[in-house]
């Protein structure tokens, strides 16, 4: 029972500590913040899987049931 | 959503998240867009958006978002619970957004006929379904036709939608 609350706490304070160290990876990349925006926004293959999301959502046939749903909440 | 996730944060606009990976290759950093999808040149579905995601590099021509090979760090569990986290984040923002997911289809996926990543994504909803469902709506598409979401199913992309 001991060494399982060593352990627990052990663990607890690890996960803790490693948050912390995303946190402040974070913080970094926010200095940068800016042209990773510009990076991303501008990715091709981001660009490319939007343009396939809208060739696959083309297909299917409509009104698609988000919007059925929405008109039937305004009637 | 009770599984582990890592935190992110959200950088000039709701659209654009960042996230730190950690696992076998060390740390990984991460970008996802939310983008709205264009229906053709001039028409736009209506508030309906994709989710893309990417490794964020840099190198001497600068900042990237890396899509060259899957960066394969031993954690997608962990970044799939943070991606699901992340649009749920997303669709409490824009009123009647629909959120669309398709994984992409590695060499390794395409080998094996299946989509690893929407199946991980499947994993992350089917698991917290009694929560995820009680907030948001969810369809898949099954063969070129959307359903109404139905746990343990196999879809080729999936839609969601806060209520």
């Amino acid at each position: 029972m001991a060494n399982f609350n060593r352990d627990h706490l052990m663990r607890t304070f690890m996960e803790k500590h490693k948050e912390t160290d995303y946190e402040a990876r974070l913080e970094e990349l926010l200095k940068n913040k800016e042209k990773i925006y510009e990076a991303i926004k501008n990715s091709p293959f981001l660009k490319r899987k939007n343009e396939e999301a809208a060739a696959s959502l083309a297909k299917l046939p409509r009104p698609f049931p988000w919007e059925k749903e929405k008109s039937e909440k305004s009637v | 959503m009770n599984k582990d996730t890592y935190p992110f944060r959200t950088i000039i606009d709701d659209f654009v998240y960042l996230f730190v990976s950690e696992g076998i290759h060390g740390i990984i950093d991460k970008g996802v867009l939310i983008e709205a999808i264009p229906e053709d040149k001039r028409y736009w579905f209506k508030s309906c958006y994709n989710l893309g995601l990417g490794d964020v590099t840099i190198s001497e021509n600068g900042w990237k978002l890396d899509d060259s090979v899957r960066s394969g760090n031993g954690d997608m569990p962990k970044i799939i619970a943070t991606v699901a986290r992340i649009a749920m984040d997303f669709l409490t923002k824009p009123p009647n957004s629909t959120l669309s997911f398709q994984g992409y289809l590695g060499s390794k996926s395409a080998r094996q006929g299946k989509n690893h990543r929407n199946i991980l994504y499947q994993r992350a909803i089917n698991s917290n379904w009694e929560a995820l469902s009680a907030e948001f709506s969810f369809w898949g598409v099954n063969a070129g036709q959307i359903e109404e979401y139905v746990v343990g199913k196999v879809y080729d992309q999936i839609f969601v939608k806060y209520r």
